[in-house]
């Protein structure tokens, strides 16, 4: 299961970096350099995974307080998984972030 | 001051063996610094690429691109992205960042980079420049094409560049929209004293350069001198004759 869900993150960042290639391209054409861009995708990885386990988390400890009444336990149990899918998602966007020099190509700004 | 631009015999070949294609063929023209020069030819004669090799955007097979008396040929990575920090580009697809205001479009460039300047003043200040002071915090979808090629060509600008390439900026404006989006890359190329290069397949467009090298099938095949006011002597005649229907 946790397999799956870090190859859907990995896809989805890869997915949204094609679609941006323009953005990109463009940014790259301002000088930004390849190091920067791909500094861009991998906080954009951590960022999503960071909202996504947190909301997640929070979710499981009101879901722990409504049913048991065992919130405090269930908090350090979500602490947990936001930090691992945080670094989870981290990682997930390491191998799209390694190909945005060849995502952001300069063929991609010229005209169509 | 503008920077001067010397091209010479620039070949640029995408594809290897029998199935390559000659984007550019041999490529020589100069610019004088603060010239406003057009690039025409029709599609797929090499402007874009023209534009992305003195950009340092793609690498020349061969030949020399001389920029503000720098070899942009011999550039490696890290010299090119500073390289292109001193230029500006715009693009007929205009590539913002539609999840940003207007501001922080103009603002990007600078993001990873430390500047000695106030980059929010200098950004407020070219938006108003463009006629955008009352949009700095519109989303992109809130503009217009003509407003968000006008954010484009203030992010162009932010880091104050000596070339502006400009890549058919107005192919996706209507007349009016052309209209304006030239003029006002005209005026600021005086104000900021900047090198214009403008790719254009739009005769109108390259007839408010004073000079225009026409391109055919990766080759210049000829320039045509128009003058500072535009098309004068016997040069109307033969632009029309060489820059005519695509």
């Amino acid at each position: 299961m946790a397999a799956l869900a870090f190859g859907s993150v990995a896809d989805v960042c890869f997915l949204n970096m094609r679609e941006r290639a323009g953005e990109l391209a463009s940014l790259r054409a301002t000088g930004w350099r390849a190091r920067d861009l791909r500094r861009m995708v991998l906080l954009e990885g951590a960022l999503t995974g960071l909202v996504g386990s947190g909301l997640g988390g929070a979710l499981g400890v009101g879901l722990a307080a409504w049913i048991g009444g065992r919130a405090v336990a269930a908090v350090g149990l979500a602490a947990v998984v936001a930090v691992g899918g945080t670094v989870a998602a981290l990682l997930a966007c390491a191998g799209p972030a390694a190909r945005v020099g060849a995502v952001a190509a300069p063929a991609v700004l010229a005209q169509e | 001051m503008g920077f001067e631009v010397r091209v010479q015999g620039v070949d640029k070949r995408y594809g290897g063996g029998a199935g390559a294609v000659a984007a550019l063929d041999g490529v020589s023209f100069d610019v004088r610094p603060g010239a406003a020069v057009a690039i025409q030819g029709p599609s797929g004669s090499g402007k874009s690429t023209l534009l992305q090799v003195i950009g340092a955007m793609e690498r020349a097979d061969a030949g020399s691109v001389l920029v503000d008396g720098r070899e942009v040929t011999a550039m490696g990575d890290r010299e090119q992205a500073a390289y292109r920090r001193r230029i500006g580009f715009v693009f007929q697809r205009i590539h913002l960042i539609g999840a940003l205001s207007a501001l922080d479009n103009v603002l990007a460039p600078l993001v990873p980079f430390k500047t000695d300047f106030d980059r929010v003043a200098r950004a407020r200040g070219l938006l108003a420049a463009v006629g955008l002071r009352d949009r700095e915090r519109s989303l992109l979808g809130q503009l217009s094409g003509g407003e968000q090629q006008r954010v484009a060509i203030a992010r162009a600008l932010v880091g104050a560049p000596g070339l502006l390439l400009a890549d058919e900026p107005t192919g996706n404006l209507d007349s009016s929209g052309t209209e304006e989006v030239v003029g006002l890359l005209m005026d600021l190329r005086e104000e900021h004293r900047m090198t214009l290069l403008i790719a254009t397949h739009d005769p109108e467009v390259a007839a408010r350069c004073e000079r225009v090298v026409i391109l055919r099938d990766g080759r210049a095949i000829d320039e045509v001198a128009l003058g500072d006011e535009g098309i004068e002597g016997g040069g109307l005649d033969r632009f029309i004759g060489l820059a005519g229907p695509d």
